[in-house]
């Protein structure tokens, strides 16, 4: 629920950049290791955007996958299951570089 | 109509707050642990046991955070010890916020140490940093040798590992070689202690952790 509510501030603050303009849609980055369960956040978000006034706008996810970089060979991967050394040389030593957060990708405005 | 890229993270309100309540502990040169666990894992067990032995030698205060009740804080002041108790109500983690607001009614000059007790779940802190210098993640034997393959999560974001309550191994199927592995390939940096707060096994390996991180941020140049 704090992630929906801080969802709504952020939109809030760029539609008061935008005098008049109605909110239609709004898509959303999901990480895939952010913790976040997309359909509990969706029922979260249809209780507080009806409450902001805001009942009918759309809410696009879109998964946005694991990445982690190897800080030893600079191999680019994607984790799989509970696994996150590197594949190629067995490093420990990585990086999460996406997947691990919410972002507000763009807003649509009538 | 008209589509308005943004690209902000939606925790980065949170970032903020954490970053601007870590500049403030490190002006104090007071270290803070963020203690993560799933409920009854023992954390505020730990916390007694640690003010018991170090509380004469050592400064410290505890935030707890739970849904409900005064009862955790309760405990830790029974032992003389400063104690602030954040009630959540239905939220299921601590942030930034909420840690700034718990400030207001703790007295944090001259401290050596500040433990934030976190909500017990092993999914949603972990995504909150809170300034902490050190998110201290407590397993407990009884809720098995799986929760790291189950809950990558909260292990990649762990700077050190206790594995509670091993004096039950005994009683259950637990194999710390498998969780050891699973941890493994996680994090194969991240420390383990084996430890048992009613035994008292492994206390003394956490005291010694906890005191030389102490002694770092206190010789640390903010």
């Amino acid at each position: 629920m704090s992630i929906a509510l801080s969802v709504i501030e952020t939109l809030r603050e760029e539609l008061a950049r935008h005098p008049g303009r109605r909110l239609t849609k709004v898509k959303l980055g999901i990480g895939e290791f952010s913790g976040v369960e997309e359909q509990s956040l969706r029922f979260c978000l249809d209780v507080a955007f009806a409450e902001e006034g805001w009942a009918g706008v759309e809410v696009q996810m879109d998964r946005e996958l694991l990445q982690a970089v190897c800080g030893e060979c600079g191999f680019v991967f994607h984790p799989e299951e509970s696994d996150f050394l590197c594949p190629r040389c067995e490093s420990g030593e990585i990086e999460v570089r996406t997947g691990q957060s919410v972002t507000i990708d763009s807003m649509v405005l009538e | 109509m008209t589509e308005i890229k943004l690209v902000k993270n939606v925790l980065s309100k949170n970032d903020e707050l954490a970053a601007a309540l870590r500049r403030q502990f490190a002006q104090r040169r007071l270290l803070v642990l963020n203690l993560l666990s799933s409920p009854g894992s023992g954390k505020t067990t730990l916390l007694e046991q640690t003010a018991r032995t170090l509380a004469k030698s050592v400064r410290m205060a505890v935030i707890e955070g739970d849904l409900q009740t005064e009862r955790d804080a309760d405990r830790i002041r029974a032992l003389g010890v400063k104690a602030v108790q954040i009630n959540t109500g239905r939220g299921c983690h601590l942030d930034a916020a909420m840690v700034g607001n718990a400030l207001a009614r703790l007295d944090i000059d001259g401290l050596d140490v500040l433990f934030i007790e976190n909500v017990g779940n092993l999914v949603c802190p972990a995504g909150f940093d809170l300034g902490e210098d050190f998110a201290v993640l407590l397993i407990s034997v009884p809720e098995g040798d799986d929760k790291a393959a189950k809950y990558p999560i909260a292990f990649l974001k762990a700077d050190f590992l206790l594995l509670n309550k091993i004096d039950l191994a005994p009683f259950t199927n637990f194999s710390t070689e498998r969780f050891k592995m699973d941890v493994s390939r996680i994090k194969p940096t991240l420390q383990m202690i084996e430890l048992s707060c009613t035994q008292g096994k492994g206390l003394e390996d956490w005291y010694e952790w906890l005191q030389t991180r102490i002694s770092n941020k206190r010789n640390a140049t903010s």
